[in-house]
């Protein structure tokens, strides 16, 4: 830790101890047990205001170690000996704690700029993951959108003109869906919110994707709370984050398996909420995992460890958004190779 | 007999192309991802020459990219005429398509354009 004392305040506090020091000194008969004290206020200025204000430290401490030794009435030319020593011992301390101290501060400028250098590194990749997504989600079909226009002149008959406007409408919509995801991703404000049981909220995001799993050789098992666990949310919104979670699930097992869903309450140990109680939905996979490298950015918008063709990248940006929004937070924990588990994490709601 | 070979995981995008050129190629095959394109490239090869052989291809596709199978070309010893087309088209973009002798084409682009480039590429031979 670097100095936390105002130079100030560390210089004033060094002339009180100085004072206090020589006072004992004097009273105690000019022990040297007192004189090593002197160290203290002198170290204590140089930590805190550096080493030129160490050595003007050093001097008063010098002068106070003096003047004891004369109202001592000790020989001048002893005296003047072995405070000139002193003197020396104490600019010598000082320069060496005044030159660790520089070290220290060095070595923490280079920490800090290293950690500015590694955000800005990853502020870039994000925005760069961002510009390929919009660039392929929108460029894509803004391509056919333009080429249907151009190709309308030359329709062989009524029919193409309309299957080229079908082609035309389909791929506004297409833009219009991912402009809404991006901006339901940075922008959410005033949802409207109900109490609910996570319990019902687990079967009901189930409900719907039971067909797939089996299409996709999977099962989905639902293990429910014994008793019911309220938070407050939009039942809608938060259906969303738990679909797209077990989508995700059933996509990461290309041949088949299972999707647990288990609800529940935990905490969140090491935060600063970790006395604090939350309602936890846990979807877990038996699939392919995530990769390591990929784990810490699966959260950012387009971001997809699938092909292009089987998301857009934005599902888990959005539910991480709507968790958000919620005063939650979803927690993964994956190796490649071992499956995956996100726990969604709401806040209860407490009966007022 | 000219073939041509469309690759592209937007069905839309791939219809496009198609109505494009519909009447200048003897045969067109489609295909939605990258594996697909590599298992049409590697009948062809047997089959065909690789100056009848065109490819129009995304580069961002699932399974491999576009880019991915253009590195295979000289594996396969088979070197279609190639365009590729990309929303984003980046440095290695341009660098990987060159070195696999292809042109790139970013998107969005005008299908004549496109029919520019197809046509001009041919006629290289």
């Amino acid at each position: 830790m670097m100095p936390t004392m105002s130079r100030g305040a560390a210089i004033l506090l060094a002339i009180i101890l100085s004072a206090f020091i020589a006072i004992g000194d004097q009273v105690t008969g000019v022990d040297v047990a007192f004189t090593v004290l002197y160290v203290v206020p002198i170290a204590l200025v140089t930590w805190f205001a550096g080493f030129r204000h160490g050595v003007w430290i050093a001097v008063v401490c010098t002068g106070c170690s003096m003047l004891n030794a004369m109202l001592d009435q000790r020989p001048v030319f002893v005296t003047i000996w072995n405070e000139l020593g002193l003197l020396v011992l104490f600019v010598s301390l000082a320069y060496l704690l005044g030159r660790h101290r520089e070290h220290l501060e060095h070595e923490r400028r280079q920490h800090r700029l290293t950690v500015d250098q590694l955000r800005h590194a990853d502020r870039l990749n994000v925005i760069g993951t961002l510009a390929a997504g919009v660039a392929h989600e929108i460029g894509t079909p803004l391509n056919v959108i333009s080429g249907s226009a151009e190709l309308i002149p030359y329709a062989r008959d009524p029919e193409e003109v309309v299957d080229m406007a079908n082609v035309i409408r389909e791929q506004v919509e297409r833009i219009g869906a991912i402009i809404r995801h991006l901006l339901d991703f940075g922008r959410r404000a005033g949802i409207k919110t109900a109490p609910l049981d996570l319990n019902d909220l687990a079967r009901s995001s189930t409900l719907l994707l039971v067909p797939i799993a089996r299409k996709r050789k999977a099962e989905i098992d639902v293990e429910p709370a014994i008793s019911p666990v309220p938070v407050r949310g939009n039942i809608a919104e938060l259906e969303q984050v738990i679909s797209n979670l077990i989508l995700n699930a059933l996509q990461a097992m290309p041949t088949g398996g299972k999707v647990s869903l288990r609800v529940g309450v935990a905490s969140r140990p090491g935060t600063t909420d970790d006395d604090r109680s939350f309602g936890a939905v846990t979807v877990e996979d038996d699939g392919v995992g995530i990769a390591p490298d990929a784990l810490p950015h699966i959260f950012e918008p387009f971001f997809t460890t699938k092909g292009v063709g089987e998301g857009t990248g934005l599902g888990l940006s959005v539910s991480y958004g709507i968790v958000r929004d919620h005063g939650g937070s979803i927690e993964v924990d994956s190796a490649r190779g071992h499956g995956a588990r996100f726990t969604v994490l709401l806040p209860l709601d407490q009966p007022a | 007999m000219p073939l041509l070979i469309i690759a592209d995981d937007n069905a839309q995008m791939r219809w496009l192309v198609r109505t494009t050129f519909r009447g200048r190629f003897d045969d067109i095959v489609e295909a939605s991802d990258g594996r697909e394109l590599f298992w049409h490239l590697v009948r062809c090869s047997h089959t065909r020459a690789a100056s009848e052989v065109f490819v129009i291809t995304d580069i961002r596709m699932p399974n491999y990219s576009g880019l991915d199978v253009l590195a295979t070309y000289d594996d396969l010893a088979f070197h279609p005429r190639t365009v590729v087309m990309t929303s984003f088209p980046d440095r290695d973009a341009y660098a990987l398509t060159e070195r696999a002798g292809g042109v790139l084409i970013p998107k969005p682009f005008a299908t004549a354009d496109l029919r520019r480039v197809v046509d001009h590429a041919r006629q290289r031979g």
